[in-house]
């Protein structure tokens, strides 16, 4: 027999469910069903034998093969990078530490049309880095995934080090063990969950990464992602698209769950209750660590200096030109608006994003991290929590298209409407948001909710003056992330912006897709102010300082 | 008034001002808690097995037992923080079944205090008053904090205090919610010893001050015998033995209990023997375990043993046991000699500090014998 107020309580907890799943069924789970019968079924009936054909194909081969070429180099150089930086900056006394780190962050807020462009002006022909002759060419697109995912690996690892209990080493070193022997035999096992836990991380965004794909790869370098895009929108081949994306699906899934299981054993790691150890002062043994770090820095900092500083250069000359150009773009270009009409529009739906994220993410993450009693309740939050995270293993593409050819007929004839946009990437900044938010749930000790609720505080009173405080920071910087997701997402944007509205990213992408002085001028200008907002926001998110943001 | 405790003045319309009537209806006509045939479940394991308790209004119950033994589930369980698998939780007599933590009127102190650490002392005081902004219950945070001693900290953050002054902050704010029944969960258990003590002493006499109506889980029994009138043992899930702390202290149920409360010699009878010559009427005692050999209650063949604490058996030069001294050891209480007692084996006694005792000398023994208690052996349960 259940008593009244558990069933209450579990009523609530129904009500609080139904919204997002409702979101998460008609919005994802339908147009990516959609996309994928219309590709496995195209006349009504399963078409696994012509499904079999585009696995084979020699094309499709090449590229799955460079899909996984180029997203493992990519992490082993990111892993191999990040991780001696991490320690110069979370455990070595540098001067000016806090600032290297929020320039090392600051390439995972670009958007990744942005990082597309920087790459492409730093390793263009008449660019710093020209001489090297990679345009064009597959290392490019390897050495644009490192520079965007540093951040994840210096950020997990990093606070992960400066949290560990240093007392475990000063035991080994106390015990006779050398300094390197220390590293070898304590330090790196603790360490272990933490780096490979960014690594799948890192993995799972190089093989989903798609506007710096297909900026810098184009036709030639094509990888799951961007030949998805290409086969929906310049092949029609919905066969060849629905298999990729199936494919890219079971990987991205095994991937998800890898990082979990490797996430919750960050999470479960034993932590210093003094807040691990002080910052060591640099001594000359850092040599090595101190250069990679500087080489580190200067990888980031240099297509970052050289956007601004191209941007700035018209015919040899410092000039304003191509930020005036944005202004008249309708008229110089082929692109139907100006730049900060577009902005504008980015802006208002990245608003708009951002709160259905929000809103969708806080009862996601209210509903994962409460107390189950049962076995089955455990479960049930269990398959709840991995439901919200598919759409992480879902290409942006997909969804985008799914929507064009699901929601267009009665009752949902939505393929003209302005809301569309903010939910496909609202949708993609949900798994992050929660990613957030969750941690900074599970961090408050249930006993003082059980304290507030002895002192007869309801539940709704409880949740005010115990879960909400604690969780204002994470919302903030849940918001933060959600904006810079929004502003920057290309994928799913790419498929519904109207001609007539695009969204700065998209308006990126058609100005380098033409020829040019003036598209590629406007194109480096455009770029550089979805920069600088997405940091502006990124920046005041670091400011409330909310420690490790999970993993991420 | 309720006359079921020693000593205690009690106002019936101590919480939140309801004044409670004689007439009872409900489960039972027990005043105060009831709790009766209390199980829980954890998968195969029962943390609370079959508990029978009651707490007069006034009273103050420490339920006593090592850990893991399911004392903390069952405050959580009154509390209501855990679901009984069968069993009732009555409270005046009106069954808990059903009535949220919040509705219960119980406050509870946790080990670390847990203060809201996004507000400051005041803050927290007042979180249980009907109105905690109102100059009314500001003026009650204050006359709360002096109380616990702290007078002035209104303005404090929880994490600046120490763990002692969290543990009283955290006192003045359950008891600032006038909470018919207070339960304590280990509440001094993270305190250094010094602390510990002196805030027993405290919590004491605050309890008593203001009548309050409290249960107190903890693992150790100074706390137990300094803050509670009353105390219930618990072993795996099961309540051993109940009844007022000085009856526990002097009678323990068995062995277990016994050794628990710290009892260092239990001797069975045939070495009880020779230690007994050497006490006044020490046949009789004898006496007294013969009769108690084979007499179980449940039934079944078990042995009596003698229990007798260290502090009871004295190294003095013309005690009328003599032995040789195997240890030495210097504690609060004084010098602890282990002495090997010939026909008895080793006996844990206590020297004056100052006693001049070295490891192999001959010394003698005098037993109190006020001090000696019968315990059968621990009663097999699984067989009940």
């Amino acid at each position: 027999m259940t008593p009244p107020h558990l069933v209450t309580r579990r009523l609530g907890a129904a009500a609080l469910a139904l919204l997002p799943l409702a979101f998460l069924a008609v919005f994802f789970l339908l147009p990516v069903a959609g996309m994928l019968v219309r590709g496995f079924a195209p006349d009504g009936h399963l078409d696994l034998a012509g499904a079999f054909e585009v696995l084979t194909r020699r094309r499709t081969l090449q590229v799955i093969a460079f899909t996984a070429g180029v997203s493992l180099l990519g992490t082993v150089l990111t892993v191999a990078l990040g991780v001696p930086t991490a320690y110069v900056l979370y455990r070595l006394d540098v001067p000016g530490r806090h600032w290297l780190r929020a320039l090392i962050v600051m390439p995972f807020a670009m958007p990744t049309v942005v990082v597309g462009v920087m790459f492409r002006s730093l390793l263009a022909p008449g660019g710093p880095l020209g001489f090297l002759g990679l345009d064009g060419t597959w290392m490019a697109v390897v050495l644009a995934l490192v520079f965007f995912n540093l951040a994840v690996v210096v950020r997990t690892v990093g606070t992960f080090w400066a949290s560990l209990d240093p007392r475990t080493e000063e035991a080994a070193a106390a015990l006779g063990a050398s300094p390197r022997r220390v590293f070898v035999t304590v330090t790196l096992p603790a360490l272990a969950p933490a780096i490979l836990s960014a690594g799948a991380v890192v993995l799972l965004f190089c093989a989903t990464a798609f506007g710096l794909v297909l900026t810098l790869g184009g036709l030639r370098y094509s990888t799951v992602e961007t030949e998805i895009y290409l086969l929906t929108t310049s092949f029609l081949d919905l066969q060849g698209a629905a298999v990729l994306a199936a494919v890219q699906f079971v990987a991205v899934i095994a991937l998800l769950w890898v990082g979990d299981v490797l996430r919750r054993r960050v999470e479960a790691a034993p932590r210093s209750a003094r807040g691990g150890a002080r910052t060591l002062k640099v001594r000359r043994r850092h040599w090595a660590v101190l250069t990679a770090t500087a080489a580190v820095t200067l990888f980031v900092a240099a297509p970052i200096a050289t956007l601004i500083v191209r941007s700035l250069r018209v015919g040899g000359h410092w000039s304003w030109a191509n930020y005036r150009a944005l202004g008249r773009l309708a008229d110089l270009t082929a692109v139907e608006t100006t730049g900060w009409a577009a902005l504008n529009m980015s802006w208002r739906i990245a608003v708009d994003a951002t709160l259905l994220a929000l809103v969708l993410g806080l009862c996601v993450a209210v509903l994962v991290t409460g107390h189950a009693r049962t076995a089955t309740g455990r479960v049930t939050r269990g398959v709840f929590d991995a439901a919200f995270m598919l759409p992480l293993g879902v290409s942006a593409v997909t969804v985008g298209f799914g929507f064009l050819i699901t929601l267009d007929r009665p009752p949902l004839d939505l393929r003209s409407s302005p809301i569309l946009i903010p939910i496909a990437q609202a949708l993609v900044a949900l798994p992050l948001v929660v990613r957030v938010l969750v941690p900074a749930l599970r961090g408050i000790d249930d006993r003082q909710r059980q304290a507030a609720a002895t002192l007869g505080a309801s539940p709704w009173r409880v949740w005010r003056t115990v879960d909400l405080p604690a969780l204002w920071r994470p919302l903030l910087a849940a918001t933060g992330f959600a904006l810079a997701v929004s502003l920057g997402e290309f994928g799913a944007t790419s498929f519904l912006a109207r001609p007539d509205q695009p969204t700065l990213p998209v308006v990126i992408y058609q100005l380098i897709s033409r020829p040019g002085a003036v598209n590629a001028g406007a194109a480096l200008a455009a770029s550089v102010v979805l920069a600088v907002t997405t940091s502006v926001v990124m920046t005041i998110v670091e400011r409330v300082r909310v420690g490790s943001l999970g993993t991420f | 008034m309720n006359g079921g405790n020693v000593g205690r003045n009690r106002s019936a319309e101590n919480h939140n001002g309801d004044i409670v009537v004689g007439t009872m209806d409900g489960v039972s006509g027990q005043r105060g808690l009831d709790v009766r045939g209390a199980n829980v479940r954890f998968g195969s394991k029962r943390a609370v097995a079959d508990v029978d308790l009651t707490l007069a209004p006034g009273g103050v119950l420490a339920v006593l037992g090592p850990s893991g033994c399911g004392k903390s589930t069952l405050l959580r369980a009154i509390a209501g923080l855990e679901e009984l698998d069968s069993g009732t939780i009555a409270f005046d007599g009106v069954d808990l079944a059903g009535v949220p933590t919040h509705r219960r009127g119980f406050a509870m102190m946790f080990q670390e205090g847990q203060l809201f650490g996004h507000t400051d002392v005041a803050g927290n005081v007042a979180y249980g008053l009907s109105r905690p902004r109102s100059a009314a219950a500001q003026a009650e945070v204050s006359r709360l904090l002096e109380l616990v001693g702290l007078a002035g900290y209104e303005r404090r953050r929880p994490a600046t205090l120490s763990g002692g002054e969290q543990q009283r902050v955290a006192l003045a704010r359950s008891l600032a919610a006038t909470p018919r029944l207070l339960l304590l969960d280990e509440p001094l258990s993270a305190l250094d010893r010094t602390m510990r003590e002196r805030l027993a002493t405290d919590l004491r006499r605050l309890l008593v001050e203001t009548g309050t109506t409290a249960l107190l889980v903890t693992h150790d029994h100074d706390e137990a015998f300094t803050v509670a009138d009353r105390m219930a043992v618990m072993r795996a899930g099961r309540v051993v033995q109940e009844g007022p702390t000085v009856q526990v202290w002097s009678h323990p149920a068995d062995v277990w209990v016994a050794r628990f409360l710290g009892v260092e010699n239990v001797l069975p009878r045939e070495r009880a023997q020779a230690l007994l010559r050497g006490v006044d009427h020490g046949d009789r005692v004898l006496d007294g375990m013969d009769r108690l050999e084979g007499t179980h209650p449940r039934g079944g063949i078990h042995g009596a043993n003698l229990g007798v604490r260290r502090s009871s058996v004295k190294v003095t030069p013309d005690g009328p046991l003599r032995g040789r001294a195997l240890s030495l050891v210097m504690g609060r209480d004084g010098l602890r000699v282990d002495v090997d007692l010939p026909g008895t084996g080793r006996v844990a006694a206590l020297a004056d500090p100052t006693a001049r005792v070295r490891v192999g000398q001959e010394v003698g023994l005098w037993v109190d014998p006020s001090g000696l208690m019968l315990l059968p052996d621990v009663r097999d349960f699984t067989a009940a």
